[in-house]
């Protein structure tokens, strides 16, 4: 969707028309959930029984626990074939650069994270996938259900596009998912939405990165 | 002359007379500035300084995540503001929103306040039941909406379809939403105009009423000719604070619909939040928030000629 860091809007109309059509079909024509929900009413729906699909990121998992639900999880299906690919984004540790670091410091600061790693497991019940590799290889982990049904998932991620304006709760999902919404709903043609998309998305583009 | 008479003291003041006097304001203006300070010094620290700060801003290129101004930008934010169709739907936003929620949180505040003065029994619960909302939390007021307005489940919706019509999409739809949105803050935010009301009739002297009906003067006659005209400065000051609450309009449609669906309910203070803390644009931001500001101090310079406009009229 994006190329040149950020810089340039390439979308490819035909496979964006694909996808958005595919979406608009399951809610507006096959009603999997009403057409017009929103995030809040569509977990609302699902935790009450009274739709029986929902299609959503992994952390809501205890929302419906906690809602004492009988559910399973399992990965998104490879719909339009091809190679295997789910979109995502994972959380990072950022450590700030010092100057004049000691070496003790550093190794204070990379103790920490790895505290925080080895805590993995509690952070797979609340449905992400570890990428600390003792957690994921763990048995433990491996019998912790559902969540290691989707843990495949981790292979197949995709991130965002790169740019300053790009990632978790950017304004690149914003655009996205409005357009995306609104076809989703019925209000926007798939045709309505890439225009839309290709228009915010070259403002952002032409912008110069505030980062 | 035996008797001493104001105005006799006034014409006889010597000019060391007024030296004294002028020397007692002056001590008077140290311990007014100390007891003001607490709040003088909260309001340039929050307040003014915040407001300049923005201002200086607009003009740079700053960012959120890098340290100082930034390049300096002249008046290109303010010419990108202005240019984007963005910025234009979400300032039409907060003034739709302010046309939709003024007039019936207005008319439906003195109706009620006019109810709540003429009920005899059980004067509390009314006041308290109209009052109760508006100390909700926003969180709290969007939260119950949110399930009032849920599709299929929620009660609105239920009750609606029990009458045979189909359901709207209250927070789904983007010619709706807003509707709903207006709706919700009616509700919450009433209780103040209602209060403010309240006190104005308490003001108005009984007698008039007395008069009026040894007059003959029906009671629809009685609102419209006394407890109106009355009310109006009541009015005045309720209109112009109601406008600029709805102005401030941010909240209810952050955490009921985040702007949307489809940016459809974003209000000018979400689009700053938007292009400030999201795409970390302060500078535009501030732009943005600028451009907004004068706006509402329009709106106050509007009010301020209109009030001195009743009391010269008084």
């Amino acid at each position: 969707m994006l190329a040149d860091r950020g810089t340039k809007v390439v979308l490819d109309d035909a496979k964006a028309k694909q996808v958005l059509e595919f979406m608009r079909s399951l809610t507006v024509e096959k009603k999997l959930m009403p057409a017009n929900i929103d995030y809040q009413g569509a977990i609302a729906l699902f935790a009450s029984g009274a739709s029986g699909f929902h299609l959503n990121g992994e952390w809501e998992i205890s929302t419906f626990q906690t809602a004492k639900m009988p559910f399973s999880m399992t990965l998104v299906p490879n719909v339009f074939g091809g190679q295997y690919a789910v979109q995502a984004d994972s959380h990072t540790l950022v450590l700030p650069r010092r100057d004049g670091q000691t070496r003790q410091q550093l190794d204070q600061s990379l103790g920490f994270v790895k505290s925080l790693l080895d805590q993995s497991m509690t952070w797979a019940e609340g449905g992400h996938v570890p990428a600390w590799q003792p957690v994921a290889q763990s048995d433990a982990y491996k019998k912790l259900t559902p969540q290691s049904n989707y843990a495949a998932a981790a292979d197949a991620a995709v991130y965002d596009p790169p740019g300053w304006f790009s990632g978790s709760g950017s304004n690149f999902e914003i655009v996205m998912g409005s357009a995306i919404g609104g076809v989703e709903t019925g209000q926007l043609t798939p045709d309505a939405a890439i225009a839309q998309m290709r228009a915010r998305l070259t403002a952002l583009t032409n912008t110069p990165s505030p980062v | 002359m035996t008797t001493t008479t104001a105005e006799d003291l006034a014409t006889t003041r010597t000019p060391t007379q007024d030296a004294v006097r002028g020397e007692h304001q002056a001590g008077h203006a140290r311990p007014a500035l100390l007891l003001m300070a607490p709040f003088l010094i909260l309001y340039v620290l929050f307040i003014i300084g915040p407001s300049i700060y923005m201002i200086v801003m607009s003009f740079f290129n700053g960012s959120l995540v890098q340290s100082g101004l930034g390049p300096f930008a002249g008046f290109r934010n303010y010419a990108e503001a202005l240019g984007n169709p963005a910025f234009w739907a979400s300032m039409w936003h907060t003034l739709w929103f302010t046309i939709l929620t003024t007039p019936p949180l207005v008319v439906l505040a003195f109706v009620f306040a006019l109810l709540g003065d003429r009920v005899r029994r059980g004067r509390w619960f009314f006041r308290l039941a109209f009052f109760l909302p508006y100390i909700l939390p926003s969180a709290v007021m969007a939260l119950i909406w949110m399930w009032l307005y849920t599709p299929e489940i929620g009660l609105l919706g239920r009750v609606v379809a029990a009458f045979g019509f189909p359901e709207p999409s209250w927070l789904g739809n983007p010619n709706l939403a807003m509707w709903s949105l207006a709706f919700a803050t009616v509700w919450w935010t009433l209780g103040f105009n209602f209060v403010l009301y309240l006190a104005g009739l308490q003001d108005i002297p009984r007698e008039l009423y007395e008069a009026a009906s040894i007059d003959g003067a029906g009671p629809w006659q009685q609102i419209r000719k006394i407890t109106i005209p009355m009310l109006a400065r009541t009015t005045s000051l309720v209109v112009v604070l109601q406008i600029i609450a709805s102005l401030k309009v941010f909240d209810q449609m952050y955490i009921m619909t985040s702007g949307g669906p489809n940016f459809s309910t974003r209000p000018v203070l979400e689009y700053v939040y938007d292009v400030g803390f999201t795409d970390f644009r302060v500078g535009y931001a501030a732009a943005v928030s600028t451009l907004f500001f004068i706006l509402v101090l329009a709106v106050s310079g509007v009010w301020v000629f209109l009030t001195r406009h009743q009391e010269q009229g008084l």
